[in-house]
């Protein structure tokens, strides 16, 4: 009987059809003053100090916690705004000075911050947060290259002046305290959730936020959505538009794609450059390609490991290699190329910029003759799956393009979670990645990558002359003297080639047409503090 | 008394041969994590000015310097007082994050069942009764799109017909309307728990977000129980039972419904009960691309961060699910088949 009646329901299948289509609720909260935000990853920690938080979790930090001074912008060509990474402003700081001989920072605090439970915020509770940062490891590491290291450095002189002391002026003081590592935390709200086996109170903060920043968490769940409302006794800076911000993780690219095109979303996140193109031809949303200048797209070569630890045998693959397809074939042309440059002396002292390789087939086999593998050679290409929407199409093209001068390489596919270690352990002879730095001058981005014994030198790179250089230029005072020494530093990278910088991927943002005064940071996250809707823009 | 208690000793049985089977499950997954080759402190220090020293740190701090056997019963002993570890990527608790997302996956799971359940059987059956007619057809051609489509490109399809052509359906963006306020978390289900809070329109838009992701996992999972169907049926309709009771002059309908179906029915529900394990565990593509917030996509996101605990949990979980599907199954056959009761 309960079998028949089972089978029965067969004939309601038509219910399939209808109609459900998004209910009018939906559009009931006002549009204006609302953003949502869809992103591939989501934030994982409240805690600007904390181990292993994610990328997104930066954009939580920014939109929730203040810092004692931040980045100023510049507004580029197609409307948007990019951090500007050598001016700043102050945000808990009304103003800052410094002593003549650049070793002590006075920074004056703002009256009327307050904590989102009402507490003022206090030099006290800033000296606190830098303490906590100085304390633990993640926020301790960045922290120190710009000089700060010790709770000792820091010193209240009053309620609402801060002193920081450095050992010796540092040009990357300002801009780590700029960073969401430095951001300020409520001192007095944390401590009561310290305990002694953990003083700083991280198992706490890591699902509380404790800030006083622009916005509070309304909910957080995790992995899937997080709901921010707008702290509206903000007093770093204009009180912000947008009162309600939802920031929603859409794994896949094309449904976060069709959710911006139908106008269900704001803005969409970490869309693969063929989804770009496609809105632009479409017409419907605003895309934009913001120029990013500290990340590089390269490929890099084991140089302590045969057969690359012949320059000639490197300097032959950066002849072989198909540039103008590659950048074509893989990034769809978004990006700055960094191949094909002048040569000679270098005009700039910027890093990266384009090296003097382009592809010159005779020359490569040349070398390779020099080098004694006039026959050619073979070896393994490897590139993360976690990569693959660019390192697939480049790792084939390359493979095409240096059978042609005898290389023969096999393709190894890796599992992201794989991808860390085998970085770490030095094993990969041969590879494709992406990496950024957090900042732009050169002398930084040439000791992240180019010397160490860690995962970012990914060349294994060990050059006396090159790390003399960067000591020099550390702490060189005088621009043109800093400028030589690092166009020395760069020559050395494009005679040696630990890796080839192939080009300088973009920011895509893609946006309802109607929102306005997106502004790009390091991180690549929504500071939904700027955003402007409809036609209340001050343009 | 007398037909409630052989039930009930099935069930005890049941459930302790299920105990080895899920320490199995639990010993199995903890090697499988410790070889898998990624380094979880290595994935954490990830950025910048993270040296060997911070590495060593990190691993010390989650305990992976430890020798292995320590490890393991470390993991056991937690496990026996309920916790599931802690994952990093979601920095909440792994047992907390299963239970936040396994109505999700079952609401699901069980929605795109009931739909395979419904068109397979009636495709199936449609087919058995004209082979060769155009019904035969469109059940084979049904079973070969089902299985020729990968889910990613099915739903991708249904999403470019339904939402962004057709704009029938809300966006396929999770389980619920983000302005709207969800129901109170009875039991999860949200078409429950918006009917229990009297809440109609957020039933329907509960529905309409089900709706997509359940159709894209019915399709593909359509076509062995088509298959089985018509098979099965076809063979059973020719049987002389079945043709004794068409010379007797019963109804048509009668025949097939009752005797044709019933007889059918035990390949029918083998393949349900495969299928719906395959469903369980091969969801995750249509849930990263309905941005589902379910334990597929969960635990696929856990592996490639090497994030240990909620695989580990995850392949419990499913273990555990997968037992109680067996059981019901083999419960199921007893009442469809009364010859296989004895045979416990």
């Amino acid at each position: 009987m309960q079998r028949r009646s089972f089978l029965h329901t067969g004939g309601s299948a038509g219910l399939l059809m209808t109609s459900l289509a998004t209910s009018p609720l939906a559009l009931a909260q006002s549009r204006t003053d609302s953003v949502r935000v869809l992103a591939e990853g989501t934030p994982n920690s409240r805690d600007p100090h904390g181990e292993g938080v994610s990328r997104e979790s930066l954009g939580t930090f920014t939109n929730v916690y203040d810092r004692l001074i931040q980045f100023e912008r510049t507004r580029l060509p197609s409307g948007v705004y990019r951090y500007d990474h050598t001016r700043f402003r102050g945000e808990l700081a009304e103003s800052w000075s410094s002593s003549a001989d650049g070793r002590v920072l006075t920074f004056k605090l703002r009256h009327d911050a307050q904590f989102h439970d009402g507490t003022p915020v206090t030099a006290e509770a800033v000296k606190w947060s830098l303490d906590r940062a100085v304390s633990l490891p993640a926020s301790k590491r960045q922290l120190a290259t710009g000089s700060l290291t010790q709770p000792a450095q820091f010193t209240v002189l009053d309620p609402h002046t801060l002193r920081i002391t450095l050992e010796r002026a540092d040009r990357y003081t300002l801009p780590n305290l700029a960073l969401t590592f430095a951001s300020v935390l409520n001192a007095d709200l944390v401590r009561k959730h310290a305990t002694a086996a953990d003083p700083w109170g991280t198992e706490w903060v890591k699902n509380n936020a404790a800030g006083g920043g622009a916005y509070q968490i309304e909910s957080w769940t995790p992995g899937q959505q997080i709901v921010y409302a707008r702290f509206d006794k903000w007093k770093s800076g204009a009180l912000p538009q947008i009162r309600r911000a939802v920031f929603q993780v859409v794994p896949a690219a094309a449904t976060r794609s069709a959710a911006l095109q139908r106008g269900d979303a704001d803005i969409a996140l970490q869309l693969p450059p063929r989804e770009i193109d496609t809105l632009v031809e479409q017409g419907k949303v605003f895309a934009t390609s913001i120029p990013v200048t500290n990340t590089f797209r390269f490929v890099a070569f084991n140089t302590r490991a045969k057969p690359f630890d012949d320059v000639r045998v490197r300097q032959a693959v950066a002849y072989a290699l198909p540039y103008t397809n590659l950048f074509r074939g893989a990034s769809l042309g978004h990006g700055a190329a960094l191949f094909g440059g002048p040569g000679g002396e270098p005009k700039q002292a910027h890093f990266p910029q384009p090296y003097p390789y382009d592809t010159q087939l005779q020359k490569a086999r040349q070398l390779l003759a020099e080098a004694g593998l006039a026959q050619g050679f073979k070896t393994s290409f490897s590139y993360s799956v976690g990569d693959a929407t660019i390192s697939e199409p480049a790792a084939l093209l390359i493979q095409e393009a240096l059978a042609k001068v005898g290389i023969e390489i096999s393709i190894e596919k890796v599992p992201a979670a794989q991808w860390g270690t085998l970085q770490t352990e030095k094993k990969l002879p041969f590879f494709i990645d992406t990496s950024s730095a957090w900042f732009n001058e050169p002398d930084y981005f040439f000791r992240i990558f180019f010397q160490g014994d860690w995962r970012w030198n990914f060349g294994s790179f060990d050059n006396a002359e090159l790390t003399r250089l960067l000591e020099q230029a550390r702490w060189e005072t005088s621009q043109p003297k800093y400028d030589a020494l690092i166009k020395r530093a760069i020559q050395i990278a494009w005679r040696e080639l630990p890796i080839l910088p192939l080009w300088l991927p973009s920011f895509e943002l893609a946006s309802a047409p109607d929102l306005k005064d997106f502004t790009y940071y390091i991180h690549g996250q929504v500071d939904f503090r700027t955003l402007v809707r409809g036609n209340g823009g001050k343009n | 008394m007398l037909t409630v208690l052989p039930v009930l000793t099935v069930l005890l049985r049941r459930a302790l041969q299920a105990v080895p089977v899920l320490l199995g499950a639990a010993l199995f997954t903890f090697v499988l994590t410790r070889v898998l080759p990624g380094d979880p402190a290595a994935f954490l220090a990830s950025g910048p000015g993270a040296g060997p020293e911070a590495i060593e740190a990190i691993r010390h701090q989650l305990g992976l310097d430890r020798p292995l056997h320590e490890q393991l019963g470390r993991y056991l002993l937690d496990l026996a007082r309920g916790d599931w570890g802690q994952s990093f990527i979601t920095g909440q608790p792994v047992l907390s994050d299963l239970m936040l997302r396994l109505p999700a996956s079952l609401e699901l799971t069980l929605l795109a069942f009931g739909l395979t359940l419904l068109l397979g059987l009636a495709l199936g059956t449609a087919a058995a009764l004209g082979p060769g007619t155009w019904r035969d057809h469109l059940c084979r051609a049904c079973c070969s799109v089902g299985s020729c489509l990968p889910a990613f490109v099915g739903g991708l399809c249904l999403i470019q017909l339904f939402y962004v052509q057709l704009g029938w359906v809300p966006e396929p963006i999770g389980r619920f309307d983000m302005v709207l306020v969800p129901p109170p978390p009875y039991t999860g289900f949200l078409l429950i728990d918006t009917l229990l809070a009297g809440d109609l329109t957020g039933w329907r838009v509960a529905a309409g977000h089900l709706l997509l992701p359940a159709l894209a996992m019915a399709l593909f999972s359509l076509a062995p129980l088509a298959r089985v169907t018509r098979a099965s049926l076809l063979t059973v309709l020719g049987s002389e039972p079945l043709r004794t009771a068409t010379a007797l002059g019963l109804p048509r309908r009668q025949i097939v419904l009752h005797y044709a179906l019933h007889n059918a029915l035990l390949p029918i529900i083998t393949t349900l009960g495969l299928v719906f394990s395959y469903m369980l565990g091969a969801n995750v593509v249509v849930e990263k691309l309905f941005a589902w917030p379910g334990i597929g996509s969960y635990a696929l996101d856990a592996l490639m961060a090497s994030d240990h605990a909620p695989v580990q949990g995850f392949v419990l979980l499913v273990a555990a699910l997968f037992v109680a599907v067996n059981l019901g199954i083999d419960l199921l056959y007893g009442v469809v088949d009364p010859r296989t009761r004895h045979l416990r």
